[in-house]
């Protein structure tokens, strides 16, 4: 009797739980696709997160195609042209390229695009950056625009080919409903956007009347796939476990530990690509004891290898760092892993050469009355977590300690600026030099980005003359020297690259990763078997 | 099998293998074996260790947050029920405000406030559970007060705190202690959540919950990095129930 | 029974009103704010955060910005978050269905189980069945839903290759976060099915029925499950407050859609505002459930009466 009322209620729960809803969907052609993070927005021109590329890559097109070379191809513009000042562009539009709306995209719509993102009304957080000192867009004819600058800005290349400010949105669904755009976004991509059930999936199907594919495409008319499910699986492991059994049949952003895992599973390709910027790297703090004594950071230089932070710390799976303050994809990129042998007992011996010694028995160093104590501020995450008890490990045996510095995120930003660090966990993504200026020029200090609390005249003329110089090779050799500077000063310790590992299951094929950030997926090509 | 619990926290650096902090870079995510019972971690460290070492983090938790609770829980409910009146009314006013909330939620708001951390984590978790204390003192304080002797004292004149201490107080001592005990094992499931979802303990104390977190990310590579924090946490709140139990039969066979 | 009620929602008030200051006062003092947060991690410039800032009003006095809070309560407009500028109460419409869902099976689970379990020690109390039942309670009220959650998905997503891990979706998503956000509750609704129906059966009334030679299955649906489903019903109400908060770190296990994740991913973020406006629902959500429980009473016991 009393198993038969188990059994009933048993019975009954299964039959109530499938009354809410059984949905199987799985049709030919369709992809799902895990992401571990959603987009804020899909309306590019205000947006700021990298997620939104993920499906914006789909949706949009942009004027220009940035290869992994550096070189920017034609793609909704035929050609660009710049003026010798860098303070006028001249975009020449191909024809025939219409948004998913039906509308055609014409100077006009262009122009519309960018006096958009640079109006205070938008609130752009980044495209609004792209376009810098940027003053109006002419008409030239229907397909030629042509757009103004009150300074020179020759990193409007780059704009022209990034989503935010080169992705031209269409002007007549933004008139139709601004703020719903950002839920229901019309591009010219080869996708048509169909639905955002927020913090489960985005979906896009193909777009029919798609003829102008990027300038890598392999073929011609509109995309392969019919369908592309966006599934947000924030949870790293769950993205590992989703592709291992063909929940979806892509993840993106697989964590270092598991790259091993899925690399000897026969249904599994995984693609990794270093991501251009700084790469994973420690700002030390010049200012502050006792990383303020040049000792102590060239101490730093020789006990911290990165091939041991990155075997540790990322299991191989990020690469270790062999430049200082950029990544190797950047232009420029300067091979700078010679500078210093990786010698943790030389590291102990210039310490003792410069006069630390632990006179007071505490099993720290010290020197002057300052202990060797070094105070570690970064976001905690499971990787930073590892490399930094890692650092604690091969700092102790010669009497240096680190100290984690627990603060919440918002305060972390505080800390920094106000330099309460020793060493700073630092990561930034961006392909142009110029970044540069934003981490390490001393009008950052205190208020930006710049943590070494550092001064540094040279690299401060540097920065500045690189931002305008206009020939390309004069430029390369500008932030080449601010690389070897860092390094010299030892004001920065780098450890890995950071990079983007995707896992594909072995019948999709044709997904190919944007050349600069491989986080965006371009699904033109992509078939499943 | 408290007791093992209680001797593993008291005596965890010498009954634990290995130093819980050791990093060992060549002996990561080793499984079980006869040198490491529970494996090692991403780091080397041996789980055993830091599995004995995280009983006193959590034994430390549930305790701090529960005589948190329970001082202010008294504090409230026995001015609210001896008192009366309009700070009677204000103090229970406040009462039904923090019942307002699944006190996980509100455990979560508070750890939000005060920012991650263990200790502020054993804060939240005590504040948020001073109504189940406030109020069975409250209402144990209200009937010692219709009781006889008790308004015998005040009618011979016995000041106010002498009636409260000598008569009333040893009263509410009883229901106190069975909610305490079941009130702990809560405590440390809550706070070992708060961990979970990285309010709680930070790195590298070892914290069953922030262990288990950690661990998660290594489901498919290392079962074990997940599996005896999560077992160490069911057997510590499961032990203290059961005491919770015993105690309650014994002071109020009512609510067996 | 009108007045009560009447009286109740009364009470109410200054509650709500207490409970809205706390929730607004405790994320007021927390240092740094969402702008602070988006500075960190999007390089924003400076400018940009000033006009947000200004904006949202962070730079407002605490009376000034609670004022706002309030009169935006009373509005039903719970404001719009930072992070993504999106109104909370869209983005709460949103996630509610799935936490529903989700708490609804759950507590589904729980007394579908649990009741049985209950009666099933209760009848045969003393014996291994009860020891049995009573074990798999103790078990249940002792086991952290984190860790109920990541052996499933060992068992049934990485072994089994039965469900799936994670995400939204058909049924197949929800039957492991369900059952995880459930089993407690399975354990604390058979320890009070068991404990009420054995103290019922005691009573004279059921003696009674006994001795007229009423089968003891009769007895005890008939009359037994009646009388005790009062003090299952004060646990409902109680189970509801933590599958609430339950669904904040099952939904967080299980990447799932939800109002619990939404949260758990707003306090990571600082989203203050989204923290707020979800917290205050939760609260109200409770406080009324609660309400509701303690009226049914009297359809369920004739005893209790409203005074």
């Amino acid at each position: 009797m009393r198993f038969r009322t188990l059994g009933l209620s048993l019975l009954a729960t299964l039959i109530v739980l499938s009354g809410i809803g059984f949905v199987f969907a799985d049709g030919h052609l369709e992809i799902v696709y895990a992401v571990n993070r959603e987009p804020d927005t899909l309306d590019l021109h205000k947006g700021s997160s990298r997620y939104a590329m993920v499906p914006g890559a789909s949706v949009f097109d942009t004027y220009l195609y940035l290869t992994e070379d550096g070189e920017y191809l034609p793609w909704l513009a035929e050609e660009v042209t710049m003026s010798d000042d860098a303070r006028v562009y001249t975009i020449r539009l191909r024809p025939g390229v219409t948004f998913h709306d039906g509308t055609p995209l014409n100077a006009e719509a262009v122009q519309y695009n960018f006096d958009r993102i640079v109006d205070p009304a938008t609130q752009s957080r980044a495209a609004v950056g792209d376009l810098a000192s940027y003053q109006r867009t002419e008409i030239v004819d229907d397909l030629t625009a042509r757009v103004y600058f009150a300074d020179p800005h020759p990193a409007f290349w780059f704009g022209l080919s990034d989503w935010r400010a080169g992705g031209p949105h269409s002007p007549t669904a933004l008139e139709a409903d601004p703020d719903g755009f950002a839920r229901a976004p019309v591009g010219t991509g080869p996708f048509r956007f169909v639905e955002w059930v927020e913090r489960s999936h985005i979906t896009i199907e193909r777009n029919p009347d798609y003829n102008w594919p990027y300038p890598r495409a392999e073929h011609s008319g509109p995309a392969h796939l019919e369908r592309i499910t966006f599934r947000t699986i924030p949870e790293n492991q769950s993205r590992v476990i989703a592709v291992t059994t063909g929940e979806v049949d892509a993840a993106m952003s697989i964590p270092p530990q598991s790259v091993i895992e899925l690399a000897n599973n026969p249904d599994i390709r995984i693609e990794s690509r270093v991501l251009p910027g700084t790469g994973v790297i420690l700002v030390v703090n010049g200012s502050k004891s006792p990383t303020d004594d040049p000792a102590m950071r060239q101490a730093l230089q020789w006990a911290i290898d990165p091939t041991i932070v990155s075997r540790v710390g990322y299991f191989n799976a990020w690469a270790p760092h062999l430049g200082s303050v950029m990544s190797a994809p950047n232009p420029s990129f300067l091979d700078l892993s010679d500078m210093y042998g990786f010698d943790v007992e030389e590291a102990g011996r210039i310490l003792a050469d410069a006069g630390w010694a632990d006179s007071n028995g505490n099993g720290t160093l010290d020197k002057d009355g300052n202990e060797a104590v070094l105070q570690y501020i970064g976001f905690p995450s499971a990787q930073t977590t590892r490399v930094i008890e890692l650092l604690q490990a091969t700092l102790r045996p010669i009497g240096v300690d680190v100290n984690i510095l627990e603060l919440d995120t918002g305060a972390i930003q505080k800390a920094r600026q106000s330099g309460d660090h020793n060493i700073a966990h630092l990561t930034w993504i961006f392909k142009d030099g110029g970044f540069l200026r934003t981490l390490f020029h001393s009008e950052n200090l205190g208020t930006g980005w710049n943590f070494t609390h550092y001064p540094m005249a040279e690299v401060d003329q540097l920065l500045v003359a690189a931002e305008t110089e206009a020939d390309l090779a004069r430029r390369g050799q500008l932030i080449e020297q601010v690389q070897r500077i860092m390094l010299e000063e030892a004001i920065v310790i780098p450890t890995v690259y950071q990079q983007q590992i995707n896992a594909f299951r072995s019948n999709v094929q044709g997904i190919k990763l944007y050349e600069v950030y491989g986080e965006a997926p371009y699904f033109y090509d992509a078939t499943i078997e | 099998m408290l007791l093992l619990l209680i001797f593993c926290a008291v005596f965890a650096p010498v009954i634990a293998p290995y130093d819980p902090l050791a990093v060992a870079p060549f002996d990561i995510l080793l499984p079980p074996s006869p040198d490491h019972w529970m494996g090692t971690d991403t780091l080397g460290r041996d789980m055993l260790s830091r599995v004995i070492f995280g009983s006193r983090v959590s034994l430390r938790l549930g305790l701090v947050s529960v005589s948190i609770a329970m001082s202010l829980g008294i504090l409230i409910g026995s001015l609210a029920g001896y008192l009366g009146g309009w700070i009677e009314a204000a103090l229970m006013r406040v009462i039904d405000i923090l019942l307002a909330f699944p006190s996980l939620i509100l455990a979560l708001i508070f750890v939000f406030a005060l920012g991650p951390g263990l200790t502020n984590a054993m804060i939240a978790v005590g504040i948020a559970s001073i109504p189940a204390y406030a109020r069975v003192t409250r209402a144990e304080v209200l009937s010692a007060k219709e009781n006889l002797y008790v308004q015998a004292a005040e009618a011979v004149g016995a000041p106010s705190r002498t009636v409260m201490f000598r008569h009333i107080l040893p009263n509410i001592i009883a229901p106190n202690i069975v909610i305490a005990a079941l009130g702990t094992g809560i405590a440390i499931l809550a706070g070992s959540a708060l961990s979970f979802l990285g309010l709680g303990a930070q790195a590298p104390t070892p914290e069953w919950g922030l262990m288990l977190s950690q661990g998660r990310g290594f489901m498919s590579l290392a079962w074990w990095l997940s599996f005896f924090p999560g077992l160490a946490i069911m057997i510590t709140v499961m032990a203290l129930n059961l005491l919770g139990d015993g105690l309650r039969d014994v002071f109020d066979p009512r609510l067996g | 029974m009108w007045s009560y009620i009447g009286r109740r929602l009364l009470i109410l008030i200054p509650v709500i009103f207490g409970v809205s200051f706390l929730v607004f006062g405790a994320l007021y003092i927390i240092p740094g704010d969402a702008v602070d947060r988006m500075l960190a991690e999007s390089g924003a410039s400076a400018e940009t955060l000033a006009r947000l800032r200004d904006q949202y009003g962070l730079d407002d006095p605490f009376l000034v910005q609670y004022g706002r809070f309030l009169s935006q309560m009373i509005r039903f407009d719970l404001g719009r978050s930072i992070i993504t500028d999106r109104s909370v109460k869209e983005q709460i419409r949103n996630q509610l269905p799935a936490t529903i869902e989700l708490t609804l099976s759950a507590l589904m689970i729980a007394f579908l189980f649990g009741v049985p379990l209950g009666v099933i020690s209760a009848i045969n109390r003393g014996s291994w069945a009860d020891a049995i039942g009573m074990l798999i309670a103790l078990v249940g009220v002792s086991m952290p839903n984190f860790w109920l959650g990541l052996l499933l998905i060992m068992a049934f997503s990485l072994q089994l290759g039965w469900l799936p891990t994670a995400g939204t979706g058909g049924l197949d998503h929800l039957i492991l976060p369900a059952v995880t956000l459930g089993f407690s509750g399975i354990a604390v609704i058979a320890r009070v099915t068991r404990s009420s129906l054995l103290e019922v059966m005691s009573s004279d009334f059921i003696r009674t029925a006994r001795s007229k030679g009423l089968r003891q299955v009769t007895i005890i649906v008939k009359h037994g499950m009646r009388n005790s489903m009062a003090s299952v019903l004060t646990i409902v109400g109680l189970q509801f407050g933590a599958l609430l908060g339950g669904s904040v770190v099952v939904e967080t296990v299980f990447s799932r859609q939800g109002l619990g994740f939404m949260a758990a991913d707003a306090i990571q973020s600082l989203d203050i505002i989204l923290v707020q406006g979800t917290v205050m629902l939760a609260a109200l959500a409770f406080v009324l459930v609660n309400l509701l429980v303690d009226l049914s009473y009297s359809l369920l016991d004739p005893r209790v009466r409203y005074t």
